[in-house]
């Protein structure tokens, strides 16, 4: 009950006081006491210990610690046996996914301590954080980077964020190699380097399986690589298209039967009558 | 046809589904007439199973801009300074549908008979 004379009883009390003020002339300590728990006391116990089941962080450690260590103040005035660890865990318990794990498996004992580390840990992890914002699979690289205290800064390759910036580099890469073998080498390597797989570019693994639909990078480096193989000979294009001047012809035009779905004339011809399909699928007007 | 002549080199014409066929003649300033209207066009020879003559692409860039109702098939095309109404076929009529002829225009020697192939049907009524 000591501790009620100092921090507790100001906190609670003071503007209660002034309406018991009669009362106390005549009044034992121990009197007061009981009419201030009477007036505060158990309903404030069960709000704290309420409060402190339902503490998360919501927004930096250092806002939760402070909410965490008042909490815990106030507690302690009611009880002062309590387990330190109880409290140490409900903290963890109350952390961010990241740094949560990170702190309870450093197993803190003392409750200052896990404060130290929730904090630290925050410093640690946010660099990283921004960097993987892009990243898929980022709750499981963290689980990795988090069981020591400090993560690894990722490996060269194979762990780079598949950022903007990277695909850009790529496609530079793939335009500085000169002949078109070059760029299909390349483009492989490339592929090879960051993991991912050479028909769809995407990340590869065992069982991987080709998906539908591809990135629309990885047709635009196919595309660049085409272009440059018709370029290169220029000659037999220009050849082929004097030989075979093309015209086209709709199928509508060469098998359909006159239908409603069709734009049908009748006209004459040398005093024959014909019919007449208006059709902007032929690329020229055709007489049979 | 008369007046067909033969190309130097043979078209290659592209169908849209992918056959090649083969047109080694055309036919200059063809004229041919619908409506009433005389046109003349040059045409690229091909033999075609459903249809007579094919207006492609080249003729209805030379007759633009026109207006076109897709659903009452008929074509407005610019004509000689004025324009030109060009009436496609409707859809088939089904068997014992009421139809009012408003107006038919016929050739001085023959008489008046209705068959849907020998009459250009001038005027339309939609009842």
């Amino acid at each position: 009950m000591g501790s009620y004379r100092g921090y507790a009883f100001q906190y609670f009390c003071w503007p209660w006081l002034p309406s018991v003020e009669k009362k106390l002339k005549n009044c034992l300590w121990d009197d007061f006491c009981k009419l201030v728990l009477d007036r505060f006391g158990r309903d404030h116990h069960e709000l704290l210990i309420r409060q402190l089941l339902g503490i998360r962080q919501t927004g930096t450690i250092a806002e939760y610690v402070e909410k965490f260590s008042k909490l815990v103040d106030q507690l302690s005035a009611y009880d002062g046996r309590a387990d330190p660890l109880y409290f140490i865990l409900r903290f963890v318990e109350g952390l961010k996914g990241e740094i949560k794990s990170a702190v309870l498996i450093q197993r803190p004992t003392e409750l200052d301590t896990a404060f130290v580390l929730a904090q630290l840990q925050e410093e640690v992890s946010a660099p990283v954080k921004k960097m993987d914002v892009r990243r898929s699979n980022y709750s499981y690289q963290n689980r990795h980077s988090f069981a020591a205290p400090l993560p690894l800064p990722p490996p060269p390759k194979s762990d780079k964020p598949q950022s903007v910036k990277d695909t850009d580099r790529r496609a530079t890469d793939a335009s500085r190699a000169r002949t078109t073998d070059d760029r299909f080498v390349a483009l492989h390597s490339y592929c090879r380097a960051q993991g991912l797989c050479q028909w769809c570019v995407e990340s590869w693994s065992k069982g991987h399986r080709c998906a539908d639909k591809v990135q629309l990078n990885a047709l635009q480096e196919l595309m660049e690589v085409f272009q440059i193989s018709e370029t290169a000979d220029p000659g037999d294009a220009t050849a082929d298209s004097v030989d075979e001047l093309f015209l086209t012809l709709s199928i509508a035009a060469i098998s359909g039967n006159p239908s409603s779905r069709s734009m049908c004339l009748l006209g004459i011809v040398q005093d024959h009558p014909i019919r007449i399909l208006v059709d902007s699928g032929s690329s020229h007007t055709f007489i049979s | 046809m008369s007046g067909e002549t033969q190309l130097a080199v043979p078209i290659k014409v592209k169908v849209a589904n992918g056959d090649i066929l083969q047109c080694t003649s055309q036919i200059e300033q063809v004229a041919w007439s619908s409506s009433g209207y005389q046109f003349l066009a040059d045409m690229k020879v091909l033999s075609l199973s459903s249809y007579d003559m094919i207006l492609g692409l080249d003729w209805l860039e030379h007759f633009s801009p026109m207006q076109v109702h897709w659903k009452h098939k008929w074509l407005f095309v610019p004509y000689r300074g004025s324009t030109a109404i060009l009436w496609g076929m409707l859809d088939e009529i089904p068997e014992g549908a009421i139809v009012r002829v408003c107006s038919v225009q016929t050739q001085p020697s023959e008489t008046p008979c209705f068959s849907a192939t020998r009459y250009t049907i001038v005027d339309r009524c939609f009842c």
